[in-house]
């Protein structure tokens, strides 16, 4: 009796935060949520639309068996919260144990999966060091997505969804065979999910998705898979602001990167991805201890995102600094004043201000325009020429992967991982012509490129197309390749002895890249085309891990890692836009990491208790942004950057009685910078170097655009008549806007003295005030015959706070000197900010059957 | 399942999908166009500017209120090298007139337009007419492109009327004067002043834009002839270069000489050390110092904190290349005041550029001294010949002293090596 409640409970606590799964029996499936459907991440495109598109996969959405990683994944996620701070390049993901983290950047994009809930619920997640069963695994853990048809719950699902949160709707269906009796397995996923408006004015949401895998048993040995996969998808993008553009507003979520068309919102900014995944699998049951599975991988597609792009016109950003009354504040004369009260008066009106397409188009409309030796085939080109136009930044890839498993069970309390995999990556990045905005045609020079006598084609972008007319579709502006090969093999032993298991692992492997040019820049007309340099590097990595069962409920766990990683493109190459040049001194990361861990399980209540430090040496950091004066981007690249992220977690879960369960988990820590790193400063259309070897005094700044402090604290009621419901209250803190580096050199300071105020806002960083959230959720079942409804609500910041600031970043134009003066010009480019939505909804039906 | 609700239910997920459309198609919105109303010219513009502002008391502008449109073709635009900013002139058969834009914009040199004049003021700004406040995007229609407009050959004393304000004019037989030659056409990111002279000594201004793309190019040397947009600025005129192509000036010069400068520091920079000067402290700390702000010159005293150091300053030109020199000549002009030493004029050809004065030859140069009394008497120094000294590596040196009980004070200013 007693061990038949002592199983109930456990059960019940073990399932606890993942959700009750269908009650028809399935007591052997991996621990996914069929249930509780994986809440998607606001992938937020907040960064600056002029940023290079970086995806940031904020910590992992899968669901873990781990208390704290679970609240770190989903009740911590509004937040920007990343566990330990680690970026997504630290984490490994992978789909059939073939590696598919991006190799240009290290991101793990989650964006390739966006709708395919059921088809990736099957999955392995190993926190933190850890052994894996399927690849070295990274600091932050690994994910392993298991795509083998026959793996999937047998039946279909429909899955109704609203929300007001990224879209609105989304409709899902899935439909597995399992495996039938002609031993072939097929399972079919595929969604919707649509906004015409998000959260944010002027975001739209467009997305579908589609999985289709099948799976054929030869033989009780062999396997062959064949799975493809897509998830296309169209959003309209939004954009941190300065304090002033919200308080002007009063909207918190105000977007500048929409307007009016003929009375229809358009947004500038509109992401466009389509990068389809297609996998041929064979598993190999060697034996009942062995087994080897290998998957060959191919993935090809667009990304990238549009733009508005201007020439021989004022700039038609509304939020450009100097449409902000902010800009005039210290007006000496009755034209400065005229334009203060002008812009204070637009930014307060009714409508705030938007872009303005009509006036575009009617500028276009009338832009006679010749020019002469047009595309240098010497007759000239008549039409209206576009002054504003948008333009469409792609990233387009190439992805082969082969990766291979092998994993034996050797003895009884041995077991061996091997595998190697090798990648072959190619990122085509290139500008299209996306809409002329009613001209019939741009010219694509840089009218900014600094004039040369001895170079007469340096406004050329293509050299051997002087004079470049181009029209909706055609290519533009810059128009290369990042190539990354790389070859991985790893090892891995674990040991499950009577008192200790433990694991030690080791992986080597080869990474190359090179540049290759499309186009001859007139700037950098030996230095832009064709194939550049190829840089090698070596890496190997160590790790290792202890665990010691004190009795059968403590634990004390130990872990370490030690790494050494390759740079990625993105970061050495000082202007692939137009010239093919890498910054001195390139090496490799080192990263050591180490935690300590006390573990208590018995069946009311388990808990652990972790303390981590981890350092990372020798990064390469590089920041690019657009810089309106040069009109071109420019690039910070910062070597011999260290950080240093330590810490505190601790994950409880108490069942308080039979129905109630209270959790809590937190975290503490301390992540900054731990070097003085090297700045280059490189205008993309000039051939000198705005600085050089410059020193940053970053010593000591804190990591930026992350809670470093987070917690939360809930009770959940689980009824026996088959719902459950559950409210957490949650806590943030030690967020800092992330720095400048060129603040903190001493350049920046030059002329002024540490007495005088302008010393310190120049040096010092921000700290966003600490704040608490709540949130509800809530589930309840039916289940007819051998029907199951399932339906899920979840409500996140109940109290509608729209005041709350969850991260932000300095800009990184920054005036220096007195000269440019208006008082304060630190505050000419002030920081901006994201602000959390207020309260934001989740309802998701789901029918099985 | 039933099957009339299986059937019920895939029906409604198609419209449930059919419906889920994200029009993201914009159409293109209707054409505005710009009014023409009354057709002015540009000579009634400028007479509106005489009738409405300059004989009205107390009037500065006159703003059109209502639809008024001006044929014009563009004769010089801010795009093709950057001498103009938020600005362009027109020109019609009536005259000319200067644009001022809300932005800088696309309109270029030899553009036929139409501008629709209702909101814009019409204004005079220090004796040139302007049109203020035009939205290129908004104001203007192109009819046509590449119309070029014929410049009027005029003289300086033509010019000199101001009957030609804002309009497109060619000089003929012109020079650079002495004085600029050897200099920029504008100094980096600062709008800049150079004169131009017929063989009468008519001179008249050529405004250059520190932001121009042919700011750095060297003045030319000889004579010829300038096509430019000229304006008014006061009681000067003012002329604007639309591209260094339109100047061409390369006979021999009025009045002889061949126009090649060598050496040409007049200060004007307020700068003692800029192209390369360097002075040595071969005795003492006193130190070169700029004097003036109208017409900056070099200035040296030992006097300092109430006595008088003894010193001695070599000030020492940059390198100078005579190898290919004819007849170099050397001119300056000087002051002084107080009691003290003179002021020595040195040359050499073993000079390393860098060294104390003692590692090298120096061979002391005469030159017409300012009189002592009355102090600051600015003197020409004549001419000083260099032909002995001609060398690929010449330098020239001006080597002060003072004593701790007396020293002058010395100024010098408009130093050049140019070619007899």
């Amino acid at each position: 009796m007693i061990k038949h409640l002592k199983n109930l409970l456990l059960t019940t606590v073990v399932f606890t935060y993942i959700g009750v799964s269908a009650q028809t029996d399935l007591p052997d499936q991996p621990k996914s949520n069929d249930s509780i459907p994986v809440i998607e991440l606001q992938t937020n495109s907040g960064d600056d639309e002029n940023e290079s598109d970086k995806q940031e996969a904020a910590g992992l959405l899968k669901a873990s068996s781990d208390v704290f990683v679970n609240a770190a994944s989903f009740t911590f996620s509004p937040a920007r919260f990343r566990i330990r701070g680690y970026e997504s390049e630290y984490i490994s993901l992978n789909v059939n144990g073939m590696p598919v983290n991006d190799l240009e950047t290290g991101n793990a994009f989650w964006s390739a999966w966006g709708g395919l809930n059921d088809a990736t619920k099957n999955d392995v997640v190993n926190d933190g060091i850890s052994a894996s069963d399927f690849s070295f695994g990274g600091i932050g853990g690994s994910t392993n997505i298991i795509i083998r048809a026959s793996t999937y719950r047998v039946g279909s699902k429909l899955t109704l969804s609203s929300s007001n949160r990224s879209y609105r709707n989304r409709l899902m269906y899935t439909h597995s065979t399992g495996l039938m009796d002609n031993n072939w397995a097929f399972t079919f996923s595929g969604s919707r999910r649509w906004a015409e408006n998000g959260y944010v004015d002027g975001t739209f949401y467009d997305a579908w998705a589609y999985f289709f895998s099948g799976e054929k048993k030869l033989n009780n040995k062999h396997s062959l898979g064949f799975t493809v996969f897509g998830a296309p998808s169209k959003r309209g993008k939004q954009t941190a602001g300065t304090q002033e553009m919200f308080d002007l507003t009063g909207n918190n979520y105000y977007n500048p990167l929409w307007g009016y068309q003929d009375g229809k919102v358009r947004n500038s900014a509109v992401s466009n991805f389509n990068q389809p995944m297609m996998l041929a699998s064979h598993y190999f049951t060697i034996n009942e201890k062995s087994n080897l599975n290998t998957s060959l991988g191919y993935s090809f597609g667009r990304g990238g995102a549009t733009a508005i792009t201007w020439n021989d016109a004022g700039d038609p950003r509304p939020d450009y600094y100097r449409y902000l009354p902010s800009y005039w504040s210290e007006a000496s004369n009755a034209d400065e004043t005229a334009n203060y009260n002008y812009y204070t008066a637009l930014w307060t009106a009714e409508e705030s201000p938007q872009l303005n397409w009509d006036a575009m188009y009617n500028a276009n409309y009338k832009n006679l325009y010749t020019v002469e030796n047009a595309n240098g085939e010497g007759s000239d080109f008549t039409g209206m020429r576009s002054i504003y136009m948008v333009e469409d930044r792609r990233n387009d890839i190439t992805r082969y992967i082969l990766s291979s498993v092998y994993n034996s069970q050797l003895k009884e309390r041995i077991a061996l991982t091997a595998g190697f995999n090798g990648t072959i990556y190619k990122s085509h990045q290139f500008k299209v012509v996306d809409d002329l905005l009613g001209g019939d045609f741009w010219l694509d020079i840089d009218k900014f490129a600094d004039q040369d006598p001895t170079q007469p084609d340096v406004q050329d972008n293509d050299i051997n197309t002087p004079n470049h007319v181009v029209e909706e579709g055609d290519i533009f502006g810059y128009d290369f390749v990042a190539n990354v090969n790389t070859f991985k093999g790893f090892g891995q032993t674990v040991f499950n002895l009577k008192k200790i298991d433990a694991f030690v692992g080791v992986e080597l492997s080869e990474t190359q890249f090179w540049y290759t040019g499309n186009m001859a820049n007139g700037k950098f007309p030996d230095n832009s085309f064709g194939d550049g340099e190829k840089y090698s590097f070596f890496n190997y990595a160590a790790k290792g891990g202890l665990t010691y069962k004190v009795t059968g409920r403590h634990f004390i766990k130990g872990n370490g890692a030690y790494l050494t990683r390759a740079p990625f493109f993105r970061d050495v190459y000082v202007s692939p836009r137009t010239r093919n040049h890498v910054i001195e001194g390139i090496t490799s990361e080192t990263v050591y990491s180490g935690d300590i861990n006390y573990i208590y399980r018995d069946p009311f209540i388990n808990f652990r208790l972790t303390y981590y430090y981890t350092e990372f040496q020798n990064k390469v950091m590089n920041k690019s942004f657009y810089h309106d004066d040069y009109a071109t981007f420019v690039n910070y690249m910062m070597t011999d950057v260290d950080l240093l992220h330590n810490g505190a977690e601790f994950g409880v879960e108490a069942k308080a009685s039979q129905t109630i369960t209270i959790i809590a988990a937190g975290s503490k820590g301390d992540y900054y910078y731990n070097s003085r790193p090297n700045v280059t400063i490189a205008r993309d259309n000039n051939f000198e170097t705005l600085a050089e070897d410059r020193v940053v005094y970053l010593k000591g700044y804190k990591v930026g655009g992350i809670p470093q402090t987070a917690g939360t604290i809930g009770v959940k009621y689980n009824s026996p008549k088959y719902w459950f419901a559950g409210i957490n209250v949650n806590y943030f803190d030690d967020i800092y806007i992330e720095p400048n580096p060129e603040r903190r050199t001493a350049e920046a300071l030059e002329g002024i003295y540490p007495s005088d105020p302008q010393w310190d806002l120049i040096l010092e960083q921000e700290k966003l005030p600490a704040y608490p959230t709540l949130d509800f959720y809530g589930y309840k079942s039916w289940k007819f015959k051998t029907y199951y409804l399932g339906l899920y609500v979840a409500v996140g910041n109940i109290l509608n706070r729209t005041d709350i600031k969850t991260g932000g970043y300095e800009q990184l134009r920054f005036n220096t000197g007195y000269a440019h003066l208006h008082v304060d010009n630190v505050e000419k480019f002030p920081s901006k900010y994201f602000y959390m939505f207020g309260r934001t909804y989740f309802v998701n039906l789901a029918f099985s059957f | 399942m039933k099957t009339a609700s299986k059937y019920f239910l895939i029906f409604g997920l198609f419209a449930l999908i059919f419906g889920s459309c994200v029009k993201q198609e914009f159409d293109e919105p209707e054409k505005t166009n710009v009014p023409v109303g009354t057709v002015l010219t540009i000579g009634d513009l400028r007479q509106m500017v005489i009738d409405s502002i300059q004989n009205v008391v107390g009037a500065t502008n006159y703003r059109f209120t209502s639809d008024y449109t001006v044929y014009a073709t563009v004769t010089m635009d801010e795009n093709r090298a950057g001498n103009l900013y938020k600005s362009a002139y027109i020109q019609d058969s009536t005259g000319a007139i200067n644009l001022q834009f809300l932005n800088s914009g696309s309109l270029y040199e030899g553009d036929s337009i139409r501008l629709n004049l209702k909101g814009k003021l019409l204004l005079e700004y220090n004796g040139a007419y302007q049109i203020d406040s035009i939205d290129i995007e908004k104001d203007i229609v192109k009819i046509a492109t590449n119309k070029s407009v014929t410049p009027k050959t005029v003289t300086i004393a033509d010019l000199m009327t101001g009957a030609y304000e804002a309009q497109l004019i060619k000089l003929e037989d012109v020079q650079f004067i002495l004085g600029d030659l050897g200099k920029t056409y504008a100094d980096f990111e600062s709008n800049t002043n150079r004169t131009i002279e017929d063989c009468d000594e008519n001179q008249v201004l050529v405004r250059t834009s520190g932001w121009a793309t042919f700011y750095s190019e060297t003045l030319p040397s000889g004579k010829g002839s300038v096509i430019a947009v000229a304006s008014v600025y006061g009681s000067d005129i003012q002329l604007y270069i639309r591209s260094t192509d339109e100047v061409s000036m390369d006979s021999a010069r009025c009045g002889g000489g061949s126009g090649i400068v060598y050496l040409n520091k007049d200060y004007t920079d307020a700068n003692v050390f800029s192209g390369g000067w360097i002075q040595k402290q071969v005795v003492g700390t006193i130190s070169w110092s700029i004097y003036g702000s109208t017409n900056p010159a070099a200035s040296i005293s030992n006097y300092t904190g109430g006595s008088n150091q003894a010193c001695e300053n070599w000030l020492i030109s940059p390198v100078i290349n005579l190898a290919s020199a004819t007849t170099p000549i050397l001119s300056f002009r000087n002051c002084s005041g107080y009691t003290g030493d003179d002021l020595t004029v040195w040359v050499s050809t073993n000079y390393d550029g860098t060294s104390a004065p003692s590692s090298a030859t120096w061979t002391q140069l005469s030159f017409t001294l300012a009189v002592a009394d009355p102090y600051w008497s600015w003197t020409d120094s004549g001419p000083v010949n260099l032909t002995p000294y001609k060398n690929a590596t010449t330098y020239i040196a001006f080597k002060y002293t003072g004593t701790s009980s007396n020293g002058k004070t010395w100024e010098i200013d408009d130093i050049i090596v140019q070619e007899q």
